[in-house]
């Protein structure tokens, strides 16, 4: 790890491309969230660590320090924001490793980018004596972790996001359903999938997972290719997970492929929103701490409710 | 080439429709594999818009086949037979073309003269629009047009032919005569309706390829023959198409529009001069122009002069010749193209002496009291010098001399009888005078006391026609209040000198001249309308009585003066007028009687022989003519000579003078001793007619309200020409590559915004 101690900006580890070259993937997830830590440093966001709970309305003799200037400038009056003790959290990272999660057009598969992102959250949320679990799948269940605050468990769920290669279909509906019933204790679903499955079968174990009154939070990554279709050749397209080839003249379908998929994602969203889950589309080539500060958003108001 | 495709070759780029469909097929086979794992997005996406897809590729496809397609054809240049000229119906038609042949056409317009671009437009046109089954005749116009190729109809070897003989036509050096052209024109269209015809003949087309040289048309402002009016009418009424192609040139030209001596009488080492007037018939300044005098091709002078536009220069050249006979002078200017106009050419016989008889009728004692005196002063050579003063040699005679003997042409230039008795005069003196005067001689009479009208009457007019043209009347005496003379008719070429002189004389144009003093004079009966005679000059008496006057009579001429030759009467004689007015009158009278030498263009050289001059070897030289460039010397012409009819005389006859120079005419004759021919050479100048140098064009605008109810319909010959060539189409063809190819561009642009449309575009 020292050579990397030596790197001048933690934060170009959030460029998965340049992750990519870092070999072991708990370095990868420590790398990530000292490169996110380090940005938030930065940003407005103080003492991120102590979780901010409420407002409540000044009263004179209150720390004027807690102010909090955002509402005064909103609301013209006085709030002051409180905060309270971290509560330990129950979280499990359910991570797709079917056959179309290994598609990656630059060098970084879907798979590679949803475990960094696995790993970095595991690894943020364990420095928080969080307490991890892991769930990896394609058309069935093929790892179960079950949730455990431990550096040995850290290790173990590392070694299992890096071992998991896999050219099977998913099945995302009994996939989830399966899940929510083998955890039992109350607690956070973090869901790590391209979900290229029916939708309706999707819709069904969402609602299931919601059901068992787990928090549910969606990182739909896709490939950049996937929402850009940027091809100009004629293309013989081969599909992955038993889907028949196509040849095709991009250029020709690509408006037509674009709107299928914004749909698709659209109805995917407007979904996790009536079932109140987190939805964050999030594709290859964007940077990792989109995911994080999109989990440190909804961090707050998910401690609540369990 | 093709009735279609300039360039058919270029046809067989068509194929290349074929190039998108190939790559269109090489493309589906040309593929990139790619794993997908959107794909059911895809496929969705596929299921969706596939019939969209089919639609918009075949689209895409047509537009690049047609495109492909309209570049080959644009390649190939096609063109359409538009209808400028006409033609192109079904049915077949009857063309006429109609050539202007005339001196004019030889301009030059770049290195061609318009009458060869007019050959040229004749054949590109007869070979863009006359079909095979129309029929086709060409007719060649000048002063005389003629039909070069009668009605024929056409096909590929006709056609051929016919190409051939309008290309072996020349331009003349003669006007255009274009009542004459359409005349000829017109009976050709007639010609066209030949009963029985089996085919029936749509229409009929008149092309009238013409420089529209101004002289040509009108006159002035008005037309120059009406008859062109009314033969257009015919053309119209006769079913038949008129359209005038214009061959447009330079209209800068220089002309010589006369070339003379003075004294027109010339005898040998007398003193003339030659006189040449040039004239810039153009709107250009003339700034450096080339005089040059020839005198029996020899070159004796050459100058420069400038020229102002439309302004005219005299150029001399003293000049003496040293032998008698025939000569000849040419006036040669250059600077311009259009060179025949340039030249002009002048014939003249040199005498060894011009002898003139003077009889006296009142001779008296001495020299000094003849009645003839001032007439022997001012016609004797006085050959004091190394050369002769005048062409004359007065003869001296008195009445009772015998005279009648002497009196014949070929003796003396011209008789005067001066103050002479008619009664004295013997029968046969007066005959003789008679008959020397209808071959051709010239008799001049003066009167004085021994003039009694009344034996005048008798002698002299024997009928209307004699010698005398007017009757005698009285003796007028004004010595108590003398009249003098004033030139009532400035029109007369022996006036004419008197006019241009006019500071210098004591005689004018009215009757204001009171110097010169007449005290006695014959009053003539006064001139009916249409009468022979021409008036000179008039007393400037009460009554404007005649004082001379001169009338023809048979081939010849007699000048009568009212008053007498010497002092007796008038002083004329102590004035310079007289000696004027006698070098003036003589060349006048002698000049009737000569046979022409000098001739314009198509006259005839028409000259009669007395028996004793016969002569069995005529030949006729003809000259070559200038424009004809590289044309062989022309063959010598074996002329015969024939007999006059009741005449013991022989007449050459040379009709064929269409170009431009001298004729020599070379007379041979046996002579004793036998076996020796002596030669005699005479020369004849023909020249063309100088206002036909004038290029000054009308427009077809001027002629439609010249002749009214006549429209001319007239085009560009030569940029129809010149578009055949650019075009490398037909006559009457319009290329279309310039259409096909914005087809093209707009296609291209329309793929290429539908392309953009239906996404197939990188972007």
């Amino acid at each position: 790890m020292a050579e990397y101690q030596k790197s001048l900006d933690p934060r170009q580890y959030l460029d998965p491309k340049i992750l990519a070259k870092v070999a072991r993937l708990e370095i990868k997830a420590r790398l990530i969230v000292e490169g996110f830590i380090s940005g938030m440093h930065r940003s407005p966001y103080h003492g991120f660590s102590v979780e901010f709970a409420e407002h409540r309305e000044y009263v004179p003799g209150d720390d004027i320090r807690h102010i909090d200037w955002k509402v005064f400038g909103r609301s013209d009056r006085f709030y002051i924001k409180q905060y309270e003790e971290e509560t330990n959290l129950s979280s499990y990272i359910l991570m797709d490793a079917s056959e179309s999660m290994q598609y990656g057009s630059d060098g970084v598969s879907k798979y590679q980018y949803g475990s960094y992102i696995a790993a970095a959250l595991a690894y943020l949320l364990m420095n928080q004596q969080d307490a991890v679990g892991l769930g990896v799948f394609d058309e069935d269940i093929r790892t179960f972790l079950p949730a455990s605050a431990s550096q040995t468990h850290f290790l173990n769920l590392i070694g299992e996001l890096d071992r998991q290669e896999s050219a099977q279909k998913t099945d995302l509906g009994s996939i989830l359903s399966n899940f929510a019933d083998r955890v039992k204790k109350k607690g956070l679903i973090v869901i790590i999938s391209d979900m290229f499955d029916s939708f309706e079968r999707i819709r069904r174990g969402l609602k299931y997972i919601r059901h068992k009154n787990h928090e549910v939070m969606l990182f739909h990554v896709l490939d950049e290719d996937e929402v850009t279709f940027p091809f100009q050749r004629m293309t013989l397209f081969e599909g992955l997970e038993d889907y028949p080839e196509l040849l095709a003249d991009p250029p020709a379908l690509r408006q037509a492929y674009l709107e299928e998929i914004e749909s698709f994602q659209a109805e995917l969203r407007r979904t996790c929103r009536n079932n109140r889950i987190d939805y964050v589309r999030i594709h290859t080539g964007e940077k990792l701490d989109v995911a994080l500060t999109s989990y440190i958003a909804g961090r707050a108001g998910r401690l609540r409710h369990l | 080439m093709n009735q279609f495709f300039s360039q058919p070759g270029m046809l067989f780029g068509a194929l290349a429709v074929g190039v998108p469909i190939i790559i269109y097929l090489i493309n589906r086979q040309r593929f990139r594999r790619r794993k997908w794992a959107a794909m059911e997005f895809l496929l969705r996406a596929m299921r969706k818009n596939r019939r969209r897809l089919q639609l918009e590729n075949l689209i895409l496809l047509l537009l690049r086949c047609l495109l492909l397609l309209l570049l080959a054809l644009a390649m190939a240049r096609p063109f359409v037979r538009g209808t400028p000229i006409g033609g192109l119906s079904g049915q077949p038609e009857n063309w006429i073309f109609v050539l202007d042949s005339s001196y004019s056409m030889n301009v030059r317009n770049g290195t061609r003269s318009l009458f060869e671009l007019g050959q040229e437009a004749v054949s590109r046109i007869a070979q863009d629009l006359v079909k095979p089954g129309d029929r086709l005749a060409v007719v060649s116009a000048d002063r005389r047009s003629s039909v070069v190729v009668p009605p024929t109809k056409v096909n590929d070897r006709s056609l051929a032919e016919i190409l051939r003989q309008v290309d072996e036509l020349e331009p003349g050096f003669e006007s255009l005569n274009v009542a004459g052209a359409l005349q000829e024109a017109l009976g050709v269209a007639s010609s066209f309706e030949s009963p029985g015809s089996d085919i029936s003949f749509s229409g009929k087309r008149l092309i009238f390829l013409t420089d529209f040289q101004r002289r040509d048309w009108l006159d002035g402002d008005r037309p120059r023959d009406p008859q062109v009016r009314d033969l257009m009418l015919q053309l119209r009424d006769a079913s038949v198409e008129v359209r005038f192609a214009e061959l447009k040139g330079s209209t800068r030209n220089l002309s010589v529009m006369d070339l003379n001596v003075e004294p027109s009488v010339v005898s040998r080492d007398v003193w003339g001069e030659v006189q040449a007037l040039i004239k810039n018939q153009s709107n250009e300044d003339f700034d450096a122009v080339e005089v040059a005098f020839f005198v029996d091709g020899v070159e004796e002078r050459t100058g420069m002069a400038r020229i102002a536009a439309g302004e005219s220069v005299l150029r001399t050249l003293p000049y003496r010749f040293s032998t008698e006979g025939y000569h000849s002078v040419t006036v040669e200017v250059r600077g311009d193209s259009l060179v025949s106009d340039n030249r002009r050419s002048l014939s003249l016989e040199v005498l060894e002496n011009a002898r003139v008889l003077l009889v006296d009728g009142d001779p008296g004692e001495g020299r000094f009291d003849r009645e003839t005196l001032f007439l022997e002063f001012l016609l004797m050579p006085d050959e004091s010098d190394d050369f002769r003063r005048t062409p004359y040699e007065p003869v001296f005679r008195t009445v009772d001399q015998t005279i009648d003997e002497d009196i014949r042409r070929e003796t003396y230039v011209a008789v005067v009888l001066a103050n002479v008795s008619a009664a004295d005069l013997p029968q046969s003196t007066v005959d003789s005078l008679r008959s020397y005067v209808r071959q051709g001689g010239a008799l001049i009479v003066f009167a004085g006391d021994n003039v009694i009208p009344v034996e005048y009457n008798q002698v002299f007019r024997r009928d209307e026609v004699d010698l005398l043209p007017l009757e005698m009347l009285e003796v007028v005496r004004t010595e108590d209040r003398p009249v003098s003379i004033w030139l009532s008719n400035v029109e007369h070429p022996v006036a004419a000198y008197f006019v241009t002189h006019a500071d210098n004389s004591n005689l004018r144009e009215t009757r204001d001249g009171e110097l010169i003093q007449f005290k006695k004079f014959i009053r003539f009966q006064s001139a009916l309308d249409g009468s022979r005679i021409s008036p000179i000059m008039r007393f400037t008496d009460a009554d404007d009585s005649l004082a001379f006057f001169d009338a023809p009579f048979g081939r010849g001429r007699t000048l009568w003066a009212a008053s007498s030759a010497g002092r007796s009467w008038n002083d004329f004689g102590i004035f310079p007028d007289f000696i004027f007015f006698v070098h003036e009158s003589i060349p006048y009278l002698i000049g009737f009687g000569q046979s022409p030498m000098n001739l314009e263009l198509g006259e005839p050289i028409r000259q009669a022989f007395d028996a004793v001059d016969y002569a069995p070897d005529v030949s006729i030289l003809p000259p070559r003519p200038l424009e004809q460039v590289g044309t062989n010397v022309p063959a010598t012409i074996a002329k015969a000579l024939t007999k006059l009819e009741d005449e013991n005389r022989f007449l050459l006859l040379h009709e064929e003078t269409g170009n431009p120079g001298i004729y020599r005419v070379r007379m041979k004759r046996p002579s004793a001793p036998k076996d020796e021919w002596t030669e005699r050479e005479m020369l004849y100048a023909v020249n063309l007619d100088p206002e036909e140098g004038n290029l000054k064009r009308v427009t077809s605008r001027e002629l439609g309200e010249t002749f009214s109810d006549v429209e001319f319909d007239t085009f560009d010959a030569m940029e129809k020409v010149d578009q055949i060539s650019r075009d490398k189409s037909l006559a009457g063809g319009t290329e279309l590559w310039r259409q096909f190819l914005w087809a093209v561009l707009i296609l291209l642009a329309l793929e290429t915004v539908l392309a953009h449309l239906f996404g197939r575009k990188h972007r």
